[in-house]
């Protein structure tokens, strides 16, 4: 196995508010190999976002750290960030630019010799076939093609390494098969990646390894075989129902929750629980 | 590590914020919303406005069509000190002026066009066969108009009436209080003896312009200020053996007519707010509103440095604010033009490319200033409409300052200078009147720059920070809660948020220390003269303690800065200490010949060979050094040298200087903060001080490089000690020195030696300053910076 590109080793974040402290991350450690698809896997509030957030160096871990091609994000923030590829369901794009201007800003600002940026433009054009859609402005676009236009700039730079949280939030069946594509394409390129995620389907079908968090903590790491020969669970929905089960002060709710999800599984009545099945853990989209 | 330092390098270049700017202009500039403030305001309000005015014109009239002014004359005589002298003690052969000489010689010169008035661009050929006076004559005798008549300017010149104060008649301040005459003028007469005559002859010396603050007696008062500069400019020109006249004004309360709010004022209020208006939106739209749409979390997670991303878009809504007021300057005087009402609103002022030049620069200053700290509260928002929200408010407060400054009479000056925004307003109201002067205009344009520095500074603290990224719980609370961990370094922008506050503080704590005494007078009952001289120096120390150590100390210990660490108390080499002891005793003499070199250039260029200011700056240091001498030496040295020296030194080179030093050149951190020492002693309330600057200057200069150089501010402590202490000193003992024979109080400057002594000392101890190797590295923190970008 090649040496991993991502390192996170006992990475921890406190958030305090006006009343309480929240541990959104709790001594966190994994990491990820060129052309692995590593998937972060929790619900939301499990930590995922802001894992991501401090391999970015966005936000300053309390203690412990993440490398980034031998990088620490503390210490040389701009070198880790000019190695990474940020894909966001809540990243937007400029709305008086259009798709063009926009992914050579992108490069300009990412340090891309302009000449080289008009080539990858070229290149992401063909590739994402946004031949009809380069030259709009982006408030003109749909959510589908704003979307192609969001995972076209997180690659302008040809980074090494790439961070998608919630590629998939808000899209339907044709936009999240463009973001399968879009990964199979990064694994082509011997890209490391991150999936962050809280759909435990999409992410079965994507990834190559799993770490499935909650409340900020790593509770199991690895293969889906690995898993499942682990737990004794066959399918991330019931491994992560399980974890739910054991937890102490949430242990009551996820009792139901499983009670519930396994009665569903066995008679599959439907309603609103049935997403689960699809094993989408929380009823909506929302943000962490 | 040496990569990454290239990367950044990279990153941190004109060219980057110039990209940055770029994205930020064209989104902004093709947004329907800023093109609607943009054009559509000055399109709809100008005509608006100008139909308003029209039917203002026509209801008042008669108050600005008023072509004519009542002067009166008194006449004083001055000796050559300018000290008044009855008409028995004129010198020997003297003529005195009859009163219709007097009123004759008058309007000749200052009141209507006479026959020395030319064209000032006009050039003169040079013609060695006629003399000066004639060729003066022959100008003006053909069919040129004379100086600064302009068509529009002809109604000045009809019907002005001038008289002599009688005997009989009141005062000259009653009568203008009165409303009986427009100004008074008390006309100081001198003389002075022509080379290889016996007679003397009379000069007009001074005019004290005394106005009261009505529209008309400040019209009069205006009108009468440009003659005299006129008249002086000509003379200049001509080398004319004439000397010019210098004024003063003196203003008394009116109650001929309610003032009227002049368009002078109304003018720079209209622009300022239009700005405003037009900074408004782009503030919001590329900080919360970036933020709402998502698209900052990507900016910030591209290796550009947040404060370019911001500075960026500082300079985006900057631009946008610059070109609404272009906009609105150009709709407003077209408009204007169009409905006829220019000449009737402005009279002459708006034709003074000069003058508009200076207010389009004010304008800058405001709109950069406007500008950071929209950003500054906008970066706080996390929507559109949190920042909405925080607008309005910020909107009404920048209001009601502006609304204040259309008050009539009200002059910058005091504690106005350094108001934000009426500064500015009554700044350009004088700029536009051609009544202001340099000190509170230095001091109004530093307070707004820095002002807008520290706005600045809070904005790139704010802006894109995590808690504003992603906080929930984000409130104005954070911006003002302790960190949890201490620092070891000050950042620049915490540095700046102190200079910011104590600029003012310090103009304010010199105008109160000065009010203390009378404070205690009036409680004692006793006379000002009277009150113990320690009066003044108690509150002194304490606002020079208050101002550079309390407020900076608590800036650093809100920010969990460890003190020692972060100002460098480290011990300095031995050799430091000797340098400043050098540089400390031979820095004055040396200082204050250059000072003396710089006057007599100026001076020299200006055809002034003894200035006035000088005069009257000598005359004031004696009439404050008589009063040290009521009270103990030491504690005129305790308070003048030893407690500025510590308090000074701990500010500019421990706080300041620090805070400079990481992100910049070493020559560029000693430079700014050398600045700041400099424009710190000019500040004043009375109009003397700008000569100052050029000494603390070059002692700012040289604190801060011993500063860097020993890696502590002891040595630093030390020079100032001795350079301010041996000053004092010799002020004081100044008589008993005379007595001695020590010094030649019938001289002017140093004698050779002791400058040649100096120079070596200084020299040396340079020198050893130069030796000494750095030590910042050893001292610099090594620990968590201060809050600051990566």
């Amino acid at each position: 196995m090649p040496d991993p590109v991502i390192q996170v080793r006992d990475i921890r974040k406190e958030f305090n508010t006006e009343s309480r402290s929240v541990v959104a991350v709790d001594d966190l450690t994994f990491e990820v190999a060129p052309g692995e698809v590593y998937g972060l896997l929790g619900p939301n509030g499990a930590g995922k976002t802001t894992t991501l957030r401090m391999i970015l160096g966005l936000l300053q871990p309390d203690s412990g750290y993440a490398e980034v091609g031998g990088f620490r994000t503390s210490v040389d923030a701009f070198e880790v960030k000019r190695r990474i590829g940020f894909v966001s369901a809540a990243v937007g794009l400029y709305q008086w630019l259009t798709a063009r201007e926009m992914l050579l800003f992108f490069a300009d600002v990412y340090g891309v010799d302009p000449d080289e940026a008009n080539c990858h433009v070229d290149e992401i054009v063909r590739i994402f076939s946004l031949q009809k859609i380069i030259d709009q402005r982006c408030a003109t676009l749909s959510t589908g093609q704003k979307q192609r236009i969001n995972l076209a700039r997180a690659l302008i730079h040809k980074p090494p390494v790439m961070l998608l949280d919630e590629p998939t939030l808000g899209l339907d069946i044709v936009g999240s098969k463009a973001v399968f594509d879009y990964i199979d394409l990064l694994r082509d390129q011997d890209k490391a990646i991150i999936v962050s995620t809280h759909r435990l389907d999409e992410a079965q079908r994507l990834c190559d390894r799993f770490g499935l968090i909650f409340e900020g903590r790593l509770r199991e790491e690895g293969t889906l075989e690995e898993l499942c020969q682990r737990t004794g669970e066959s399918s991330l929905v019931e491994m992560f129902l399980k974890i739910l089960a054991v937890e102490g002060e949430d242990s009551a709710v996820a009792d139901i929750l499983l009670d519930d999800e396994r009665e569903k599984t066995t008679f599959n009545s439907g309603g609103k629980r049935s997403d689960l099945l699809t094993g989408d853990l929380t009823e909506g989209p929302g943000d962490e | 590590m040496s990569e990454s330092r290239s990367i950044r390098h990279r990153n941190s270049g004109i060219r980057n914020t110039l990209r940055l700017t770029l994205k930020e202009l064209k989104e902004i500039l093709r947004d329907r919303r800023t093109i609607l403030t943009l054009v559509g305001m000055p399109l709809l309000i100008y005509p608006l406005l100008s139909i308003l005015f029209q039917k203002f014109y026509f209801s008042a009239a008669g108050n600005l069509e008023q072509t004519s002014y009542r002067f009166v004359l008194e006449e004083e005589f001055v000796d050559n000190e300018g000290n008044r002298v009855g008409p028995d003690e004129l010198p020997n052969g003297s003529r005195r002026f009859r009163d219709e000489e007097l009123v004759e010689e008058f309007c000749r010169r200052f009141i209507n066009p006479g026959e020395y008035y030319i064209f000032p661009e006009l050039e003169i050929e040079e013609d060695d066969r006629i003399p000066a006076w004639d060729r003066i004559e022959q100008l003006t005798d053909s069919n040129y108009d004379p100086l600064f008549v302009r068509p529009s300017e002809r109604r000045y010149f009809q019907e002005n009436s001038i008289s002599i104060r009688t005997e009989e008649s009141e005062s000259l301040e009653r009568l203008v209080e009165s409303g009986e005459v427009d100004v008074g003028l008390r006309v100081q007469i001198g003389f002075f003896r022509p080379r290889g005559q016996n007679r003397y002859v009379p000069v007009l010396e001074k005019v004290k312009i005394i106005q009261a603050d009505s529209g008309s007696s400040a019209r009069a008062a205006t009108y009468l200020r440009k003659r005299i500069d006129a008249t002086n400019l000509v003379l200049a020109k001509m080398q004319f053996p004439f000397r010019g006249s210098s004024y003063d004004t003196l203003k008394v309360e009116g109650i001929s007519q309610p003032a009227s709010i002049s368009m002078s004022s109304l003018v720079p209020l209209i622009l300022i707010l239009m700005t405003v208006t037009g900074a408004v939106y782009p503030a919001i739209d590329l900080t919360a509103g970036e933020r709402e749409r998502g698209t900052l979390e990507a900016l910030i997670a591209a290796p550009v440095p947040r404060f370019q991303v911001l500075f960026a878009k500082f300079i985006g809504v900057l631009t946008v604010a610059m070109l609404t007021a272009v906009v609105n300057m150009t709709g407003m005087f077209s408009t204007l033009a169009l409905f006829g009402l220019l000449p009737i609103l402005f009279g002459d002022s708006y034709f003074d490319l000069w003058v508009i030049f200076q207010v389009f620069a004010l304008l800058i200053l405001f709109a950069g200033f406007f500008s950071s700290v929209l950003l500054a509260v906008t970066s706080f928002a996390r929507s559109f409409k949190e920042a909405q929200a925080y607008i309005v408010p910020l909107m009404l407060v920048s209001i009601t300052p502006g609304i204040i400054s259309l008050t009539p009479g009200l002059e910058l000056g005091g504690a106005l200078t350094v108001v934000p925004l009426i500064n500015i307003v009554l700044l350009a109201r004088e700029i536009m009147e051609g009544t202001a002067t340099p000190t509170p205009a230095i001091i109004a344009v530093t307070s707004t720059a820095l002002y807008g520095l520290s706005a600045l500074s809070v904005a790139a603290n704010i802006f894109g920070s995590d808690s504003i990224l992603y906080g929930n719980q984000a409130s104005w609370r954070s911006l003002v809660r302790r960190p949890v961990e201490s620092s070891e370094s000050i950042s620049v922008s915490r540095a700046m948020s102190v200079l910011a506050i104590i600029f003012p503080l310090s103009f304010l704590s010199i105008g109160l220390v000065g009010r203390v005494p009378q404070w205690v007078a009036s409680y004692q009952g006793v006379e000002v003269e009277q009150v113990a001289y320690w009066v003044n120096l108690v509150p002194f120390v304490i606002a020079t303690l208050l101002v550079f150590i309390a407020v900076p100390w608590f800036f650093l210990w809100h920010g969990r800065i460890n003190l020692l660490r972060a100002m460098g108390f480290c011990r300095p080499h031995w050799a430091a200490f000797l340098a400043a002891l050098l540089i400390g005793v031979c820095l004055w003499p040396l200082v204050g010949q250059l000072v003396d070199w710089t006057n007599h250039l100026v001076a020299g260029t200006a055809g002034d060979s003894e200035p006035e200011w000088k005069k009257t700056l000598l005359e004031k240091a004696q009439q404050i050094v008589e009063k040290w001498r009521t009270v103990s030496p030491v504690l005129i040295v305790f308070c003048f040298s030893i407690v500025p020296a510590i308090a000074e030194e701990f500010f500019f080179r421990g706080v300041l200087l620090r805070a400079l030093q990481p992100g910049n050149r070493v020559w560029l951190s000693i430079t700014l903060s050398a600045l700041a020492f400099g424009v710190f002693h000019t500040l004043s309330l009375t109009d003397l001080s700008s000569q100052k600057f050029l000494p603390s200057f070059l002692a700012g200069l040289l604190l801060a490089w011993l500063a860097v150089k020993s890696g502590s501010i002891l040595p630093g402590i030390l020079l100032h000690c001795l350079n301010n202490g041996i000053l004092v000193s010799l002020a004081y003992y100044e008589q008993s020195l005379v007595e001695a024979g020590w010094i030649d109080s019938s001289r002017s400057g140093f004698p050779t030696w002791v400058l040649i002594a100096a120079g070596v000392g200084l020299l040396a101890g340079i020198g050893i300053t130069g030796l000494l190797s750095p030590r910042e590295k050893a001292s610099l923190p090594v620990g968590k910076p201060d809050q600051e970008d990566p």
